[in-house]
């Protein structure tokens, strides 16, 4: 589980790895947060129970520091190369909207180490300067290596009569994390399959703000929704998981893809590894097609008897899906 | 408990089913034959499917056959299969109900000793999934929003979670309250499909929009007799297909498909007072030829050209647009300078604007000529979540000299503000002199068009009904020129 936590030991060791300089900085003492003079909320989609993971918990006493009293925190699950919009509203304390007001999506929060990469046709503000161009949003080099790009990207939008200001993007990774087994699960970080920095664990940190760069001092008057957003692969589910084939005959097995909506994925790209009996896979990658489905020739020389597991990948996942083929005479 | 028979005789039942030999003999049980290994049962609609690994003959037991026993209390059915099968359905059975099913392998009179497994039919649950559009925000004063969504197994209920803001019925919410309205939308299952995940959507509740000072400055309300023409002090016809002068600008610019005449503008003499702008296909002979060849449609258009100009301010107007894919029905503004700067440099307000094919959406735009002489516009939709063509709505513009604003019902749709054109000076503002802008207004009903699209082939008619229109100053922004 990422976190927007400030000046962790994982930061302040890659910072000595990269400049070589023993500056660790001291962790600050926790202050309770205090109720802010502003509310941001997410209104679009709304998440709930259902639909996201509540991590407020892991805030309480920790580092809810950061922000203000009415910090919320949710993973949210999206499809990897998708698009994403968000509508957040802000309102004061009392809770009259802000109306006609130039307000921020912050996106790759600055000290998340988010990996991911999106564009956006809606105005931004970067204090960096090494992103492609002005439609880019870059990753958070884990937010104090500015030679690397300064972190965080803030999406500029003006609310409405409601207060409200929507944000979207499109996700430019190739690969995110596995398929979450429900919206309201998070996903296996920590058993088996590592996140922080690698590259199974596809999350991006986003906050909205009434500044596009806020302080610490700033940040606390903000009670607010956190969303870590996290990119996963398709589904890929066998269409048929175990099967008895005569062995010196070809069958042609298949998989299918889909996304969060249950929607089938077409143009991506599956790998297939092959376990125990049976002849090597004649292909070892295919695209899915406009049903979603992916196909794979699977043969046996003949008098061939047991079990061989052909296991399909959506390109870059860890985890995948198996058909079992038992080999029969 | 189990007990060890060595020899036990059963009488199998007479049955004469899906080619199952019938069994009459009475067969005996013998335990040093091998039970039959990996049985398995699978329950879906009304049949349990049967699944065993076959078996192998040994010198002592020839395997000829399979006997499997279905039985639920005293009910009891026995199918007899062959030797190379593995696989069984028993079908007709009663869903959610537990049947033990038995199956020993058969060697002439000897039947092996009975594996049994217990399984029960049910109906089919598939995946179900919820689609839920997000409504837009309303005011308190609005008309009741229709909800839009749907579920894979076609049954969908929405539920108001918050009912002091909001009430539902049916696939309509009311606006009762200010604050935020939760609405869920759920799909139970039924139907062979599992309850879907329910899907919440907020909408807020706000208060509606007043401008701070607004003073009535000018106004049509349309209560002329029925058929009668609009007020000719205000109003001029343009007619034609737009070739010839003085328009010279055949399809009206944008290869529109219909002809206008000043008597499809009339007044429908109801007690509300409309005028209706009317669109007709013409099906039969007709004495009107379009730039095209023969006329398809006739419609109408109206201008306050050369009679009245407007000056920033609010023009707001009250309409029911007019049905039908093709039908392309606006309400805009041209600046009155266009003899001498000719389109775009005069500048363009799209108020309204609207296509058939799209019958929630409404359009604002502007257009101009930017700084490199060529044609811009900008503008954006607003998605009602109603048919605009099934009620009267008002759509309004707010103009001040470097900020225009459209709005649907009071609610803001797109704001440009002179910075955003690149212009030091844009039409929409004063002129190098100094000189305010005058602008005229225009209802008009198009049909086609590079805007409208296809029309329907089955469309015949269509009709434009304007309530009225009325023009405001608003905090200090507003001024009528007559000619």
């Amino acid at each position: 589980m990422k976190k927007t936590t400030r000046r962790t030991l994982i930061g302040a060791t890659t910072a000595i790895a990269l400049l070589g300089a023993i500056a660790i900085q001291p962790a600050h003492a926790y202050t309770a947060p205090v109720v802010g003079t502003s509310i941001m909320r997410l209104t679009a989609p709304l998440l709930g129970d259902t639909n996201s993971v509540n991590m407020t918990f892991d805030a309480k006493g920790d580092w809810d520091q950061y922000y203000g009293k009415g910090l919320n925190a949710r993973i949210m699950y999206a499809d990897v190369k998708g698009d994403v919009s968000l509508t957040f509203k802000y309102t004061n304390a009392a809770g009259v909207p802000y109306t006609n007001r130039t307000v921020y999506m912050i996106v790759n929060k600055k000290f998340s180490c988010s990996k991911t990469t999106f564009s956006t046709t809606q105005a931004t503000n970067y204090p960096g300067s090494n992103r492609p161009n002005t439609s880019a949003i870059v990753r958070d080099w884990c937010g104090d290596q500015p030679q690397l790009g300064a972190g965080e990207t803030a999406i500029i939008s003006t609310t409405d009569s409601f207060g409200k200001a929507t944000f979207t993007m499109k996700n430019y990774n190739l690969t995110g994390e596995m398929f979450p087994t429900a919206l309201n699960k998070m996903n296996k970080y920590s058993k088996g399959i590592p996140c922080g920095d690698d590259t199974m664990c596809l999350q991006t940190t986003i906050a909205p703000s009434l500044y596009a760069h806020p302080t610490e001092a700033q940040e606390r008057g903000e009670d607010k929704d956190l969303i870590f957003l996290a990119f996963v692969n398709p589904k890929v589910t066998a269409t048929t998981k175990s099967l008895k084939v005569k062995a010196g005959t070809t069958k042609t097995i298949t998989f299918k893809l889909t996304n969060l909506a249950k929607k089938v994925v077409s143009g991506t790209t599956v790998t297939f590894e092959s376990f125990g009996e049976g002849n090597d896979l004649e292909e070892w990658s295919e695209v899915s097609n406009a049903q979603g489905m992916v196909s794979i020739k699977v043969s046996a020389p003949k008098g061939t008897l047991g079990l061989q597991v052909v296991r399909a990948k959506v390109y870059g996942a860890p985890m995948g899906t198996d058909t079992k083929i038992y080999w029969t005479k | 408990m189990r007990i060890f028979v060595r020899y036990l005789t059963i009488v199998a039942l007479s049955v004469g089913f899906l080619g199952i030999t019938s069994v009459t003999n009475a067969a005996t049980v013998n335990s040093s034959m091998s039970r039959v290994k990996s049985f398995s049962a699978v329950g879906s609609d009304k049949v349990v499917t049967l699944k065993w690994l076959k078996m192998t003959s040994t010198s002592r037991f020839k395997i000829s056959g399979y006997q499997i026993t279905a039985s639920k209390g005293s009910w009891k059915s026995i199918k007899k299969v062959s030797a190379s099968a593995t696989t069984f359905r028993f079908t007709g059975l009663t869903n959610n109900t537990n049947y033990r099913f038995l199956i020993s392998a058969m060697s002439g009179r000897f039947l092996s000793p009975a594996i049994a497994i217990t399984s029960a039919p049910k109906a089919s649950s598939k995946d179900n999934a919820i689609e839920f559009g997000q409504p837009a925000d309303m005011f308190l004063n609005d008309e009741d929003q229709t909800l839009f969504g749907n579920a894979l197994s076609e049954v969908l209920v929405f539920t108001s979670l918050t009912p002091v803001q909001c009430s539902v019925t049916g696939d309509k919410v009311k606006p009762l309250a200010l604050g935020d309205c939760v609405i869920r939308a759920s799909s139970p299952a039924g139907a062979g499909f599992k309850a879907a995940v329910p899907v919440d959507r907020l909408l807020s509740i706000g208060n509606p929009v007043t401008p701070v000072t607004r003073t009535l400055l000018w106004a049509d309300e349309f209560n002329g007799a029925s058929g009668t023409a609009p007020d000719s002090s205000k109003w001029t016809a343009d007619v034609t297909d737009g070739c010839g002068p003085p328009y010279n600008n055949c399809g009206w610019g944008n290869s529109e498909r219909q002809y206008y005449l000043a008597s499809k503008n009339t007044h429908d003499g109801s007690t509300q007072g409309n005028l209706t702008i009317s669109a007709t296909r013409q099906t039969g002979d007709t004495n009107y030829s379009c730039y095209f060849g023969r006329c398809e449609w006739l419609s109408g258009k109206i201008t306050t050209y050369d009679k009245v100009g407007f000056t920033y301010g609010y023009l707001e107007s009250r309409m029911k647009l007019s049905p039908g894919n093709g039908s392309w029905p606006a309400f805009w503004m041209l600046g009155n300078n266009i003899a001498t700067v000719p389109w775009p440099g005069c500048g363009e307000l799209d108020i309204m604007e609207f296509k058939g094919t799209f019958p929630q959406v409404t359009y604002g735009t502007v257009h101009y000529r930017n700084s490199g002489g060529g044609h811009s516009y900008k503008g954006s939709t607003r998605n009602t979540g109603v048919d605009l063509s099934k009620d009267y709505h008002r759509y309004g513009m707010m103009w001040k000299p470097e900020e225009i604003s459209f709005y649907f019902n009071d609610i803001l749709v797109y704001t440009i503000e002179k910075s955003e054109s690149g212009l030091t000076r844009w039409p929409f503002g004063p002129n190098a002199q100094g000189v305010d802008p005058s602008f005229y207004a225009i209802f008009n009903l198009a049909m086609g068009g590079h805007f409208g699209g296809a029309i329907d082939s089955s469309l015949n008619a269509s009709s434009l009904n304007i309530d009225w229109v009325r023009y405001y100053k608003v905090d200090g922004f507003g001024k009528v020129n007559p000619r």
